[in-house]
Formats: structure tokens, C-alpha cells, sequence
């Protein structure tokens, strides 16, 4: 009991912090960003600023509805079926990696059922545009799970990461690799984390449940993001694998936040998109077709090894 | 015969064909037209209500005019009665007229109905009439989006009203009444010496431009003759404005689009433009640089070498900035086929400038007048083809370059002259007189006209295009999609000076 205790605290602690960097991280390069315009630039560049944005949330009197309740629970709990180290899990199924998926759909249609509290029909069907593109930015995810899976012949993350003890599974699923990454720059965009929200407007329910219900989105948003690398970062990258003499965990976090940084970076020097077509083309003419050929290829050697033992 | 063939093209000697107008003018209208007479480069003519109808059907339909724009109505009161202006303008006899319409009713209701009136019979001859009375508002029970200030990328300054069916806009309604400031107070009755340093606030993303209108105007009216260092010392600012204006709305577009790293990238080539122009005028927005019959300081060795040292990297980071954003298929994917409209409307709301050049038309002007010495120049003027949101992007970077062109043939030949002082302002005395000027700027046919008592100024009414492309925008949002309502309204280049004013 104290064990579990133990990691939950240190699970907390490791998120908070990871909240914390990555806003940080965030607001700092928008005021590089932005010039020295004024003290707005300087003030979001702060190493205090994003504790300061919590106070400001706080500051607003709001009522805590079921759905935020919900959104709040589930972006801590996707984090008991998440490894983010060999042993820091709270509980360890061998079918881990769907757990993490549920959990991803769950919070996602959490957001979508706290949107439909508004009474402007426009906004609710904004949102609702935009779930459905971020879940359909997810089948290549999927379908890449599926050809690692296929590789690694395990549905635990931890076994995937111990099958990555000799090489990566990059080398083995390039293809996969950009696909999911691809995948998670336009979540990035589609969540709107590092600037407006893409989809024109719908920040106008961030205004109506602005105080600690737009904490609690933000935090959710934030949790998809993290998910999103940490399942790449296990998929491709090695997980917690020691490279040479630097330790598992420090690897991980080494890696978290490369792959951070470079979304950032990738997602600033890129426009905005907001035109549903142009989104539906990307999904449609790429990383569709990409992950599918992919899958398709694995399943083949797969087949042709472990069936027919011809390679 | 050279220069005849190039006057031929370009119809620069402007008063052959003013005058080819005023014998048409009394042939045709001998009997409908009170009076009229030229002011400057244009032509005023006094009309009775009555006769309006007329006049309007024999300079819409009668090819030797051929009036296709619609510039401006305004109202104003003038020496104890109340006047309309209609200004109007014809792109393929390059000339531009105003009636003006004496109204007899007393102070009150009947004064307005009266004026309801004219407009309505503008209103049969140019659609666009019906934006210069009181419009009913689209309430929020017949609008189901509003975009009110703060959220509208790019602008501070209107709130949209949208009556949408799923995600196509229906009707859209323009407001602009939280950006309305009683400036009239200021300038009538100012004197002119005071009133100089004022008039630039009109237009602040190019401010030089109503400054110029304005000394244009009264040089036109003292009849000065100005020193060709003095016209080329003007050109040079006007055109480094406009080459500032330009950067500024591609500025505008990168940030609305999102894309951060062009629109810092263009702020930064603005700030370059800036400090050259902090160098000669001393300032950045306000330039209160020009007066009457010359230039508030000369250019020294210095200075000109600043200028020119500092084109050949405009040129290069421009080209880059115009690299990076149109070779990029989101950005291009994004502008292209949206916020089309075609000639005739676009003529028919009265738009100038780039806008209309967008659309291949080619008006312009710095070619179509004798303004300053932009004959002895050589530049094109770039046009579009589709006018959709790409093309008016691409003209702008076209009319940077043409600037930079300009400003370097200026300043490698600079005509040597010691600069005199023409008038004193303090001892200045006009009998009541009335001028109309006006002047290329970047969003389009700036105009002012103005009505001099003594020293002081007893009317001034100005006619910035940004009105029209105001308008316009109503009408193009109509069947375009919400998410492209910033991208249309960006593209067209509003000054939220020059819309202010009215």
C-alpha cells in the first residue's frame, strides 16, 4: 500500500513537473516569438508565469460541473496504465497499450460532452468538427500500433520497450515513425497548446468557462499531448532503454523532450490550418496511405515468418 | 514622337483630356448643369435635384464619360446651407467629377428626408449607394455569429454580424460604430498652419499620404510651382510609406494565417523601412514632413547614402519573405479561390488601388494623372487576374518592388537645388475659394476636399478607399465560408484611420 502510495505521489509530481516545463517551454518561446512588444512578452517569458496562470484561472469564481469532474479524473488516471518507467506504474496489465488508447478515446469525448453545455449550437458543432478530426488523426496511430504490435508480438508497453534492448524500433518501422509523428504534430495544432486554437472561434467556450475549467481543459489537452509522446517515445525511440552507460529514466526524459521541443519548433514554423479540407487531404492523401502500406508490409513478413517460417 | 506614343499609353497629360470632358460635359448637359467648373485635376459640377436623375443616366450610359465608379456621398454644411457630394470616377477616360447638390429643405427631418432621397435615386445607377444612409443593423436574433473586436485576428476596430447557413455565410453586416470618433470638432474652422500636422492621423499605416493630399491641394489652389528636389524628396518618403504600408499588411496576413515566422520576418523589414524614414522625416507614423510648396527638412549626403544602402537588402529579404510565404502550398492553398469578386462590382462599390488592380485593371494614379514626377519614371504597375485573395497578395509584393525601383532611380538622381522658402503660412489669406485633390496612396485614390476661408479651413471632406473596401467586403463575404472572414477582410487592406472618419 505504501509502495502504490509512493508512485502515485511520484506520478503526480512527475506530471506536475511535466505541466510545468512544458507551458513554460511554450510561453517562453512565444514571447522570443513575439519581439519585445511590451510587458506581455516579458511577463509570458517568466519563470513563475505559468504558476501565475493558475492563480489566474483560480481567481475566477466557477462551479465545477459532472463532465470537468470527469475530464480532471480521467487525465490523471490514464496515468495508471502508463509506464513512464520500468517499474513506475501503478497497475500492470499485460494489455496496457489498449487501456491507454480507451483512456485517450474517453477524455477526448469527455471534452466533447463538456462543449455541448453551450448554448451557442455553432460552437458545439466547432467542437464537435474538431473531435472528430483529432480521432481521425488517431487511425494512423492505430494502425501503426497495430504493425508494432505485430513486430513485438506484445500489447504491454514494457514488453515493447524490452524487446527494443538491441536496436530501436525505428529501424524497423520508419514509415510508422513519420506517420505518428506527423500524426501528433497536427494534434498539437488541433489542440491549439502553442498558440490560438486552429478551429476559428471555438476558443470562444474556453471564454465562457474560463476559471478553473479552462485549467482543467488545458490540462487535459496537455495529457493527450504527453500520452501521445510518451507512446511514441516507447513505440520507436527505445522507452527506457540504457544507452551505453546513461541511465533508462534520464534516456526517457532526454527523449520526451526532443521530441517536445521539435513539435514546438515544427508547429511555429508552420502556418496555422484551419481549413477542414485541407486537414481531411493531409489524413487522406499521407499518413493514411502511409500507415496502411506500413501495416500492410508488416503483416506480410509477418505472415511470411512466423506462418510460413520463410524468412 | 517617342513621348507621344508614350503619352498615347500612358495618359498622363491629364489636362488634354480634362478639357476633352468639360466640352463634353456642356455639349451633352448644357441644360442640367448649373455650373461647372475645374479644380485642380477634377471637375465640379453644380446640379439641381431635379436634374440628378439625368445627369447620372447620361454619365453612366454616354461612352465620352462613361462613370463606372462611385466613390463617395457625403454631406456637409457649408456657409449657412447643406450640401451632397457625390464623387465619381471613370477608369477608361481616367477622369474624376463631383456633383454637388445644393439641399433647400430646413434644418431637421425634412433635411434628411431630402437627402434619403438623393441616394435613392444614386441608388438606381450604382448599387452601393445604399451604404451612405442609415443601414438596419442585422440584430442578434437574425445573426446567429458574432465576431466582435477583440476576437477578429488582424482588427481592432469592427464587429462582424453573420447570418450563416451551416458554414457559409448568408449576410454579413459590417459594424464599425466602436471605432467612431468625433473628429470633425478639430479641423473646421483650424487654421491651415495648425491643422498640417494633424491631417496624417487619417491614414496611420501611411501617413505621409493625406499630408501630401492636403499641401497638393493648396499648392493647386496658390498655384505654386514646386522645386523638382522638393517633388522628388516627397516621392521618395511616399514611396518608402508605401513600401512600410505593404509590409504591414503582409504582416497582417502571415499573422491571421498563423504562420509566425513571415510575419516576424515582416515586421523586421518593416522596422528597416522605418529607420530610413525616421532618418529624413524624423518620425515614424505622424511624419508632418510635408508644407505648403515644399518639405520640412532637405536631404544631406548622409542621408541619401542611408537610402540607398539600404535598397539592395530590402530587395533581397523582401524576395525572401515572398519565397517563403507563397511557395508554401498551406499558405497559397488557403488564398487561392477565396474572397473572389469580378470588375463590375468591385467598380461599382468604388474601389481603388491594389484592390481593383488585383482584378486587372489597370488604374492607377501615378500613371493615369500628372502627379509629381512620376512621368519621368519608369515602372509597371503590377496587376492581378482572378482578384481572389492570392492575387491581391501578390500585387502588393509586385508594388514593392516597383517602390524600390522608384526610390533607387530618385535617389542616384537627385536634382541638385538649393531649396526656397515659397510662402510664409502666419501671412496666408485665401478669399473663400473650394479645391479638390488626390493622390495614390496604398490602399487606394485618397482624396480631400477642402473649402478655404482666410486662414482657416471652413470644410474638409476626405475620401479614403478603405470606405469602399469596406464594403466591398460585405459583399464578398456573402457565400464564402467562416473560417476565411479574417483572410478575406486582411487581404483587402482596411485603415482603420481613413474608415474612422465617417
Amino acid at each position: 500500500m505504501v509502495i502504490i502510495l509512493k508512485k502515485v505521489i511520484y506520478i503526480i509530481l512527475i506530471f506536475g513537473a511535466n505541466l510545468y516545463l512544458a507551458s513554460f517551454l511554450t510561453g517562453k518561446l512565444n514571447a522570443k516569438m513575439d519581439l519585445a512588444r511590451g510587458y506581455v512578452a516579458t511577463k509570458a517569458s517568466g519563470l513563475s508565469y505559468p504558476v501565475i496562470r493558475i492563480f489566474r484561472f483560480l481567481s475566477k469564481d466557477h462551479k465545477v460541473n459532472f463532465w470537468e469532474f470527469l475530464i480532471f479524473f480521467f487525465s490523471f488516471a490514464i496515468w495508471a496504465v502508463i509506464p513512464l518507467s520500468s517499474n513506475l506504474i501503478i497497475v500492470d496489465l499485460d494489455y496496457n497499450l489498449l487501456a491507454g488508447f480507451l483512456f485517450y478515446v474517453i477524455i477526448i469525448f469527455l471534452n466533447l460532452a463538456n462543449a455541448s453545455r453551450t448554448e451557442h449550437n455553432y460552437i458545439y458543432s466547432n467542437i464537435a468538427k474538431k473531435t472528430v478530426q483529432i480521432l481521425a488523426f488517431f487511425v494512423p496511430v492505430l494502425f501503426c500500433s497495430a504493425s508494432i504490435v505485430l513486430v513485438n508480438r506484445a500489447l504491454s508497453l514494457g514488453e515493447i520497450v524490452n524487446f527494443q534492448y538491441q536496436y530501436w524500433n525505428v529501424i524497423y518501422q520508419p514509415l510508422g515513425f513519420i506517420a505518428v509523428f506527423a500524426s501528433i504534430l497536427l494534434h498539437f495544432k488541433l489542440l491549439g497548446i502553442n498558440s490560438k486554437n486552429p478551429i476559428l472561434y471555438s476558443e470562444n467556450i474556453d471564454k465562457e468557462v474560463f476559471g478553473f475549467g479552462r485549467l482543467i481543459t488545458r490540462i487535459s489537452n496537455y495529457t493527450i499531448l504527453f500520452f501521445l509522446i510518451v507512446i511514441l517515445n516507447i513505440f520507436y525511440l527505445g522507452g527506457w532503454q540504457q544507452l551505453f552507460f546513461v541511465n533508462g529514466e534520464i534516456m526517457f526524459t532526454l527523449k520526451f523532450y526532443i521530441v517536445f521541443v521539435i513539435l514546438i519548433l515544427l508547429d511555429k514554423a508552420t502556418p496555422r490550418l484551419s481549413s477542414y479540407d485541407y486537414l481531411v487531404s493531409i489524413n487522406g492523401r499521407f499518413l493514411l496511405p502511409m500507415s496502411a502500406v506500413n501495416f500492410l508490409i508488416t503483416l506480410v513478413f509477418f505472415m511470411l515468418r512466423n506462418i510460413y517460417n520463410l524468412v | 514622337m517617342a513621348k507621344e506614343l508614350y503619352d498615347g499609353i500612358y495618359s498622363s497629360h491629364k489636362l488634354v483630356f480634362i478639357e476633352r470632358v468639360e466640352k463634353n460635359l456642356e455639349f451633352y448637359l448644357k441644360n442640367k448643369i448649373v455650373q461647372s467648373k475645374r479644380l485642380g485635376q477634377e471637375i465640379l459640377c453644380i446640379v439641381s435635384k431635379e436634374n440628378l436623375q439625368d445627369v447620372l443616366r447620361e454619365l453612366r450610359d454616354n461612352p465620352e464619360f462613361n462613370v463606372q465608379i462611385l466613390n463617395n456621398i457625403s454631406k456637409y454644411q457649408s456657409r449657412g446651407a447643406t450640401h451632397v457630394l457625390i464623387n465619381m470616377s471613370s477608369v477608361i477616360n481616367s477622369f474624376s467629377l463631383l456633383l454637388k447638390i445644393e439641399l433647400s429643405g430646413s434644418p431637421g427631418p425634412s433635411l434628411n428626408r431630402e437627402y434619403i432621397e438623393i441616394i435613392n435615386i444614386v441608388k438606381i445607377y450604382f448599387e452601393s449607394a445604399i451604404f451612405y444612409k442609415e443601414r438596419p443593423a442585422l440584430e442578434s436574433k437574425y445573426s446567429d455569429v458574432t465576431m466582435f473586436s477583440p476576437f477578429i485576428d488582424g482588427f481592432d476596430f469592427l464587429d462582424i454580424y453573420l447570418l450563416t447557413n451551416d458554414d457559409t455565410i448568408e449576410k454579413a453586416y459590417i459594424d464599425t460604430n466602436i471605432a467612431r470618433v468625433v473628429s470633425e470638432d478639430f479641423y473646421i474652422n483650424a487654421d491651415i498652419e495648425k491643422l498640417l500636422s494633424y491631417v496624417s492621423r487619417f491614414d496611420y499605416t501611411a501617413g505621409i499620404f493625406p499630408e501630401l493630399c492636403f499641401c497638393i491641394a493648396l499648392e493647386e489652389l496658390m498655384q505654386i510651382k514646386v522645386q523638382k528636389r522638393v517633388q522628388s524628396i516627397r516621392m521618395i518618403v511616399s514611396e518608402l510609406f508605401r513600401i512600410s504600408n505593404h509590409l504591414h499588411f503582409i504582416a497582417n496576413i502571415c499573422k491571421i494565417m498563423g504562420n509566425d515566422t513571415v510575419y516576424n520576418l515582416a515586421l523586421l523589414e518593416r522596422e528597416r523601412v522605418f529607420r530610413v524614414i525616421e532618418l529624413v522625416t524624423g518620425s515614424r507614423i505622424n511624419p508632418n514632413f510635408v508644407r505648403i510648396g515644399g518639405i520640412r527638412k532637405d536631404l544631406n549626403e548622409e542621408k541619401l547614402k542611408n537610402i540607398k544602402e539600404s535598397l539592395p537588402t530590402l530587395t533581397l529579404k523582401i524576395s525572401r519573405i515572398e519565397t517563403m510565404l507563397l511557395d508554401n502550398s498551406i499558405i497559397t492553398g488557403r488564398l487561392r479561390n477565396i474572397g473572389i469578386t469580378d470588375r463590375n462590382t468591385a467598380l461599382e462599390y468604388g474601389v481603388t488601388g491594389p484592390n481593383l488592380r488585383s482584378l486587372g485593371i489597370r488604374y492607377d494614379l501615378r500613371k493615369n494623372r500628372n502627379l509629381m514626377l512620376y512621368k519621368d519614371i519608369s515602372f509597371l504597375v503590377p496587376l492581378g487576374k482572378y482578384g481572389d485573395c492570392l492575387d491581391r497578395v501578390e500585387v502588393r509584393f509586385g508594388e514593392i518592388y516597383q517602390s524600390i525601383k522608384i526610390v533607387e532611380q530618385i535617389a542616384y538622381e537627385l536634382p541638385q537645388e538649393h531649396i526656397k522658402k515659397l510662402i510664409n503660412l502666419s501671412e496666408l489669406e485665401f478669399p473663400f475659394s473650394s479645391m479638390i485633390s488626390s493622390i495614390e496612396c496604398p490602399h487606394g485614390v485618397f482624396k480631400i476636399y477642402l473649402e478655404v476661408n482666410k486662414n482657416t479651413i471652413s470644410n474638409m471632406i476626405l475620401m479614403g478607399p478603405s470606405r469602399n473596401s469596406l464594403f466591398l467586403a460585405e459583399k464578398i463575404l456573402e457565400g464564402n465560408r467562416l473560417e476565411d472572414v479574417e483572410v478575406v477582410l486582411g487581404s483587402l487592406d482596411l485603415s482603420c484611420g481613413e474608415i474612422v472618419r465617417f
